[in-house]
């Protein structure tokens, strides 16, 4: 009989017996956390992408991120590739989640709970995918294999839409997990809408958002600026949203440590323990973005003068002659972490973010006296006079120039310039990459491999 | 018939009744009566026995005084008293019939009823069954009308039981019995009987009155009326209309070799057998018709009727070869072997059948004496070849060459090479003569009802390497038993221990394994130093000779014992339910327990040691259960319409279930078990279970009209548990025909005794890709992340399942034609076949941003396996064999058989790489693509060597740019220049290309047997033609570097003063990559071998008599004596290590074969 011929793998969970239970639902959401920290998920993909393809950051390395600094970048980019599986599978991994658990018998609230965070890191996927790629797939539910080799690619604005809606529903989450740090938080869902506004200029919203999570109360600056890359402070009071990091889970592979301080610190022992490699560097002009004063310099730049763990910063450790210090410079080294098995969290998205995303939207909505003081805050944290009394346009310059100092190094800044329609005066002209071109460079390529399983995937201009 | 009047029976049981009452209670009954017929009723029924006696003779026989029995005699004493008064006498036929013989001695009955052959006349029997059933009073009785009676001998005169002798046309038959003797008893004086025996020319002899008809039967190898074991039952030659190779176990026996596929090598048209590894107990391929298709295309066997599961992919670990399925059984033992070729023999098999199906029959009892016989060799095996390899001095003078070339410093030990000497041989240190033996010992025999078939086997075969051995134990129990007229049961058991030693690594790798070592161990090494302990390299030593172990120190030491437990059962069940009409039932049963352990000692040898023991354990239980059950319905209708109908219902279940477990820190090298090691947390476990279930319809028809014109129909429909829900069940359907032109009455002039015309067409499946639970969507763990600094598991979907993944479907065609000669002394066959291989499973990359990664680690993109490619083997098959005797008593034979190979991918979306040299930087050796045959050989083409520098700044400049190499930059004289395939004046990925193939353009194989007065010769020749080979050896011993030893032939390097050699220069860091994949390393594989030759003697019958023995032969035998091969390697009979076709003819270093000379005796008691 036909219940003779049925054998499910005996050495394997498959989709009929799990999701049954809450542990199936709890652990089907932790894996979505962990396509966010993936190689170039949030891991290195904000430095890639963010600050090396801008003008903050450069690589030397052919291995490494050289085609996405020089924009040489093409679609058989493994870089990009490796990007892109991890914010599909971050998608993907949500889609299950929202489609499976509903019928799961569980505590509400937890259930509930669940499907939020998987709300929240589908729109953070999602948020990643377009703002690197521009126009996606939609998917919001798991795909059906008849359609895996169709989808085609969406206008922006649907993605957009679904990132605002998952956001806004997200809002449901908690304010806290007293022994979960690091899940999605009602906070975190409100300062992702607000930079989502942000990113769609839609300013008032943008600014309600933000106001909405200062009222909150529940955030607020670290009086030091270094406190937010020392584990020590780890998810609290200016943390919305980071990347968990443990160290000593192993090296390569699926560890659960952060890479970032290998990728950017130098080979001495003092400084990172085993060893780094400098891949990612601070372009030589970004020593001269600095005001005088500003004690954020010391913490982002390793640079001639520097001492960390007693040890002068030696500049010929770096082509540049810098180094990327934050992900380094707040703790000493701790002898147990592999080479690429850092302890410290990556911020995703901090309180100051907030505060700037504030002034920002106000300002575009003409309020710029009001929004003086937010920027003032971030400003007064790193030691450095307010500025006052700026027209419209120069307090937009100020935002800019504010947030690449202040988020130096966290994935900002391709972006930020894209949004104020710099990019090719920063990176081409003053940055001097002659290569850049738009509009191609302002979205990086569809990989190929892709396309070749599924050419209706168009690939973005100039590829 | 006379019918005795129905009163009788009363009146009989009414005194029957009377006189027991008269008697004390205390007695045995006993009976009294006058009359022979009514006595030996009586006897019927208090014995229920049945007597078969001619009516009219008993109708007058009486006694003058009541003869007295009773009930507590034996049956055969009565008899003895009663028929001594009538001067008659009885045979008794089986356990309830007997014959009344007459006093003229002879059968006094229609027909000796009830002996039974298992193959022809079994109508008879039939007959006699329904006879009972409708007229149970009366069946016995019969008039006789004619007798005819003889003795049957063979052409040498030895009376012949077990004949079947049948009256043409009817069910009216016996047999032989013990002394050859037959009597039947016959409606009248006319007709045609016809005697038929296995093995022996079936004779027709009109009866024309004759009351005696004696008989010789000659002895024929391959008759038409020799009866071919087929898929669910066998058929007559003659009759067969698919393409099925046979070959009996007689033929198989001449060669002494441990294994039977060993043995099929060369013997049979369409069947290339290729050795995997010479190590004892070592794995081979078998391909029946083309290579076949993407993967693993081994055929399906089936063994005493059990479908045979256990194979490669369901073993645990590396130890593919020692899962030979063939290995655990006894090569005495084997009565048969067929092999079905085309798939109208093999659709009955359906799914599994794609890459054909060997069907292995072992021996079974025959009535008569018991009969007990040794059969038993002993050999020595040394290795058949040996590869020149540099001497100490020249090695040391090497070293420096390539050193020096490479700016590096030189061993001061080599400062003056000569001094060195000879150094050690290496693989003189590693193989040795060993032994082979085998001891067979067998009994066999029976009555008419029952019959056994028992032998206990032992075979040890110690390696040519030290270290390495394979050894065997068997035992087996054959049972048929006749239970009623109407009931037969029969069992089939083995059980056996097979034992493999084998060496570490001894396959596929060109680094580690021993073979290796002993190429790559410097020359400038010793083995033991004065105290025994191992020499190895000192520190100083070691950037010289490289990090390569003592192969004998490795050899020595090695652990690494199998053990496989085997029981194959099948019980079968066998009821006549009419007289064309039987059902049957068989219960198999394939349980084998694999023990395999491998420990990796601690060992010290200079500088290199290892002080990390490691136990690994790993034990495997595969249970094959099988159910079938079938109904054949046989028939003839108006003499000419001749119809059998087939089919069946059976179901299997396979469980395959492994634990491993793994420790390590054993205290000493003799303490090798797991609890010996260090606790917890150094100590691993892991396993695996799965299961595969069948169940299956099954049918078939074979129509023969007048003899001439034959119809075979085939069908399976298979469901299993690999197939997909949307494609559950699968449907396999073949047609063949045939036509016996040689019947027709214009042939009948002709000189040509048999002619038949074949053709049939079908379609089968493979289900071997499809893998276990396909359809389902795996979750997979492991995904992690942390929260509140504890890391916590998560769980995604890892696998996109498949649910409409469907078996590969093979479609054959096959033309084929018989033909015979010379009263079928000469017979040739010859068969066309086109096979496509449909449908063929491979992995399709599934799109990323559907989201699903298979590791933990984000690297391996997700595949979904779907049916997609097609691969296309056509090939010629033709074989030959001719015998003859001549009047002086000289005969001979001769079989020749050849199969072409045609291979050709149709479709194929991806090309697959394969058949890398093992851990090693050349990398990846094959290339299958669509267009091309499978695994060719694929890499650069070498254009000589650059002889001198402006031969290289001529290269270089090809291009016109300065700064680019052709090459390299390291490029320079002495090194290979490779051909420049695009044109762009540079050597690049590009430049590869298509190096030719592994798969020959024929195989062939010839076979003499030559006898006089008791002296035989066999003589096996073998053979392929237009395949190549990759010899990896040369990799390390014509390659460019250092750090290991080379060949001689790099003695003749290119020097500066040697500028014309063909051999590349010495230099350490090999700069232009001289080891690059290439046609240097691939060489023409073709080989023709005397793969065995014995030369018996047989005492003559006087006087093994004289020994009290009814045979005596003695016989000497070798094997691989001589082959003529230009391969270089250690011997071109090169298949897969892994059995996949992708990476064939691929010569990883492979434990090398031997040449055996062994001497052998058959005795007969």
């Amino acid at each position: 009989g036909d219940d003779f011929l049925v054998r499910a793998p005996l050495n394997q969970i498959t989709e009929e017996n799990f999701w049954k239970t809450d542990q199936d639902a709890t652990m089907a959401v932790n894996a979505i956390y962990d396509a966010l920290q993936t190689d170039l998920g949030y891991r290195l993909g904000g430095l890639m992408f963010g600050d090396v393809a801008a003008d903050d950051m450069t690589c030397f390395d052919v291995n490494w991120f050289v085609p996405q600094d020089n924009f040489t970048v093409n679609p058989s980019d493994p870089q990009v590739l490796a990007a892109w599986r991890a914010w599909w599978a971050g998608v993907a991994r949500s889609n299950a989640v929202l489609d499976r658990v509903p019928a799961i018998t569980m505590d509400e609230t937890l259930k509930q709970r669940l499907l939020n965070e998987a709300k929240f890191l589908r729109a953070v996927s999602y948020f990643n995918i377009v703002t690197i790629w521009g126009d996606a797939p939609l998917m919001v539910h798991e795909l059906e294999q008849s359609k895996v080799f169709t989808v085609t690619r969406q206008p922006q604005a649907e993605i957009w839409a679904q990132i605002e809606k998952d956001f806004t529903d997200a809002q449901g989450l908690p304010l806290s997990y007293p022994n979960e740090a690091g899940r999605a938080t009602k906070g975190a869902a409100m300062a992702f809408l607000s930079r989502t506004y942000l990113y769609e200029k839609k300013w008032q919203e943008a600014a309600n958002k933000a106001k909405e999570v200062i009222d909150l109360g529940i955030y607020n600056l670290h009086d030091q600026y270094i406190k937010n890359y020392q584990t020590a402070f780890e998810n609290s009071v200016e943390s919305i949203f980071e990347i968990q990091y443990v160290a000593g889970t192993g090296g390569w592979g699926n560890n659960e440590g952060n890479w970032v301080p290998s990728y950017t610190g130098p080979g001495n022992t003092a400084y990172v323990a085993s060893g780094a490699w400098g891949i990612v560097l601070p372009a030589t002009a970004s020593k001269d973005i600095y005001e005088a004063d500003d004690n954020r310099r010391a913490v982002n730049l390793f640079e001639q003068g520097s001492v960390y763990n007693n040890t002068p910063f030696d500049p010929k450790w770096s082509q540049t002659g810098l180094m990327l210090a934050k992900y380094i410079v707040g703790d000493l080294p701790v002898a147990t972490e592999g080479a690429i098995d850092g302890e410290r969290n990556m911020p995703i998205i901090r309180y100051a973010e907030v505060l700037l995303t504030y002034a920002e939207a106000l300002n575009e909505l003409g309020q710029t006296t009001t929004a003086e003081s937010y920027l003032n805050k971030i400003r007064a944290r790193a030691g450095l006079d307010p500025k006052t009394g700026l027209d419209q346009d120069a307090f937009r310059d100020a935002v800019m120039q504010e947030r690449r100092i202040e988020f130096f190094g966290e994935g900002h800044r391709f972006f930020d310039l894209r949004r104020a329609g710099k990019l090719d005066e920063a990176v081409r002209i003053d940055a001097g990459k002659a290569n850049y071109t738009e509009p191609k460079n302002l979205y990086f390529p569809i990989p190929q491999a892709e396309r070749d399983l599924n050419p209706g995937l168009e690939q973005n201009t100039g590829y | 018939s006379v019918l005795p009047p129905l009163a009788f029976g009363q009146e009989y049981a009414s005194r029957v009744a009377s006189s027991s009452q008269r008697r004390p209670r205390h007695l045995s009954v006993t009976f009294e009566s006058k009359s022979l017929k009514e006595i030996l009723f009586s006897l019927e029924n208090v014995y229920h026995v049945s007597f078969n006696y001619d009516d009219d003779v008993l109708r007058d026989a009486y006694l003058k005084e009541n003869f007295v029995w009773n009930k507590n005699e034996k049956l055969e004493r009565i008899l003895d008293r009663l028929l001594v008064n009538f001067q008659m006498s009885y045979k008794r036929i089986d356990k309830s019939n007997f014959l009344i013989l007459s006093k003229r001695g002879e059968d006094s009955t229609e027909s000796s009823k009830g002996v039974v052959s298992p193959t022809v006349g079994s109508n008879f029997q039939q007959t006699y069954l329904t006879q009972r059933l409708n007229e149970p009073m009366a069946s016995t009785r019969t008039t006789i009308d004619f007798t005819v009676s003889g003795v049957i001998t063979s052409d040498d005169g030895e009376t012949l039981p077990g004949v079947n002798i049948l009256l043409k046309g009817t069910s009216k038959g016996t047999t032989s019995d013990a002394n050859g003797r037959y009597t039947l008893i016959l409606p009248d004086a006319e007709g045609v009987l016809v005697f038929s025996f296995i093995g022996y020319t079936t004779r027709e002899e009109a009866i024309g009155n004759r009351s005696t008809i004696d008989i010789k039967m000659t002895a024929d190898t391959k008759t038409l009326s020799e009866v071919i074991v087929v898929g669910y039952g066998s058929q007559e030659n003659k009759d067969v209309t698919g393409a099925v190779g046979a070959i009996n176990g007689t033929k198989l026996a001449t060669s002494a070799v441990p294994s039977v596929d060993q043995a099929l090598q060369g013997r049979m048209s369409g069947v290339y057998v290729t050795t995997n590894s010479g190590e004892p107990g070592g794995g081979l391929s078998m391909r029946v018709r083309g290579m076949g298709g993407l993967g693993v295309s081994e055929p399906l066997y089936v063994i005493d009727g059990v479908i045979i599961t256990y194979n490669a992919s369901s073993s645990y670990g590396y130890k593919e070869t020692a899962n030979n399925p063939l290995a655990t059984l006894n090569m005495a033992d084997i009565e048969s072997i067929s092999v079905l070729k085309d798939a109208s023999a093999s659709a009955i098999y359906g799914a599994r059948a794609g890459n054909g199906v060997v069907i292995i029959t072992t021996k079974r009892g025959k009535s008569g004496a018991p009969r007990l016989s040794y059969e038993g060799y002993y050999g020595v095996q040394t290795v058949a070849k040996t590869l020149d390899v540099m001497d100490a001095s020249e090695y040391a003078s090497y070293s420096n060459d390539a050193r020096t070339a490479a700016g590096l410093g030189t061993n001061l030990k080599f400062a003056n090479p000569a001094s060195l000497g000879k150094g050690t041989d290496w693989q003189d240190a590693i193989f040795r003569s060993a032994p082979i033996q085998n001891h067979q010992l067998s009994l066999s025999g029976g009555s008419d009802n029952s019959q056994y078939y028992i032998s206990a086997g032992y075979m040890k075969q110690d390696g040519i390497i030290t270290g390495s051995s394979f050894s065997r134990y068997s035992l087996r129990l054959n049972l048929d038993n006749k239970v009623t007229s109407w009931l037969k049961i029969g069992n089939s058991l083995t059980l056996s221990r097979s034992f493999n030693q084998s060496l570490t690594n001894n396959n596929g790798d060109r680094y580690a394994g021993i073979v290796a070592q002993a190429l790559r161990r410097s020359p400038t090494l010793g083995i033991r130093n004065a105290d025994g302990s191992w020499v190895g390299p000192d520190n100083s030593d070691l950037a010289y000779v490289g990090v390569i172990n003592n192969p004998v120190m490795l050899a020595t030491l090695n652990n690494e014992p199998n053990e496989r437990l085997r029981a194959l059962e099948n019980f079968n069940v066998e009821i006549k339910l009419h007289k064309n009409l039987t059902f049957q039932t068989n219960l198999g049963v394939d349980y084998v327990l694999t023990n395999y352990n491998r420990f990796k000692p601690t060992f010290v040898e200079g500088a290199l040691s290892n002080n990390k023991p490691e136990a690994t354990s790993t034990k495997s239980t595969l249970s094959n259960l099988l159910a079938e059950n079938t109904l054949a319905y046989k028939n003839t209708f108006n003499a000419k319409h001749k119809l059998e109908v087939l089919g069946g219902y059976t179901a299997q279940l396979s469980t395959s279930d492994v634990v491993s477990a793994l420790s390590f820190f054993q205290l000493t090298n003799d303490l090798t078990t797991i609890d010996a090691g260090s606790p917890n947390p150094d100590r691993q476990a892991s396993g695996s279970k799965s299961q595969t279930s069948y169940v299956s319809l099954l049918g078939r028809v074979n129509y023969a009209f007048a003899d001439k014109y034959l119809l075979t129909a085939n069908i399976r429909r298979d469901g299993s548990s690999v197939f997909t829900s949307q494609n559950k069940y699968g449907i396999f359907p073949s047609f063949s025909a045939g036509w016996r032109i040689s019947e027709e009455t214009f042939m009948k002039a002709t000189p040509i005794s048999n002619l038949k015309l074949r053709a049939s067409w079908g379609q089968v499946g493979i289900d071997g890709s499809l893998g276990i639970g396909t359809e389902y969507a795996t979750i997979g763990s492991g995904y992690k992340y942390n929260f509140g600094g504890k890391v916590v598991n998560g769980m995604t979907a890892n696998r996109v399942p498949n649910t409409s993944l469907k078996w590969e479907t093979v479609t054959q065609t096959d033309i084929g034609i018989d033909l015979g000669l010379l009263d079928n002394r000469l017979n040739f066959t010859a068969d066309y076949f086109i096979k496509n291989y449909g449908d063929m499973i491979t992995d399709k990359r599934m799109p990323i941003y559907a989201g699903m990664v298979s590791d933990a680690y984000y690297t391996n993109p997700i595949s979904q396996p779907i049916n997609s490619a097609n691969v296309q083997n056509k090939g010629l098959e033709l074989a030959l064999n001719y015998q003859n005797r001549t009047m002086g008593g000289f005969s001979y034979s001769v079989e020749a058989n050849m199969t072409t190979f045609s291979n050709k991918v149709i479709s194929l979306t991806d090309d697959i790489i394969a058949g890398s040299t093992g851990n090693s930087d050349p990398g990846f050796l094959t290339r299958t693509t669509q267009g091309r045959s499978i695994g060719e050989f694929y890499g650069y083409v070498t254009d000589g060597i650059f002889h001198n520098q402006a031969e290289v700044d001529a290269a270089n400049a090809l291009d016109g740019q300065p700064t680019l190499y052709y090459q390299s930059s390291g490029t320079a004289p002495g090194d290979i220049k490779y051909k420049d395939l695009d044109g762009d004046n540079r050597i690049t990925d590009k430049d590869r290309t298509y190096l030719g193939s592994p798969i020959p353009n024929f195989a062939y194989g010839f076979s003499t047997n030559l006898e006089y007065k008791g002296f035989s010769l066999n003589m096996l020749f073998q053979g392929v033609h237009g395949n190549k080979i990759v010899n990896v050896n040369r990799y390390i011993l014509e390659s460019s570097t250092d750090g290991e030893n080379k060949g001689t032939a790099m003695v003749g390097r290119w020097t500066d003063a040697n500028p014309n050699s063909n051999f590349p220069r010495a230099i350490s860091t090999d700069p232009n990559n001289n080891d690059r994949a290439s046609d240097r390393f691939i060489e023409n594989g073709a080989y023709l071998r005397l793969k065995n030759i014995q030369l018996g003697y047989t005492l003559p019958g006087n006087v093994a008599e004289r020994m009290h023995l009814s045979n005596i032969k003695v016989y000497l035998s070798a094997q691989n004596l001589w082959t003529i091969t230009k391969y270089s390697g250690y011997n071109p009979d090169i298949g897969a290590q892994t059995q996949n076709n992708t990476s064939y003819g691929i010569d990883n270093t492979v434990y090398p074969n031997s040449v055996t000379f062994l001497g052998g005796i058959n005795i007969g008691l």
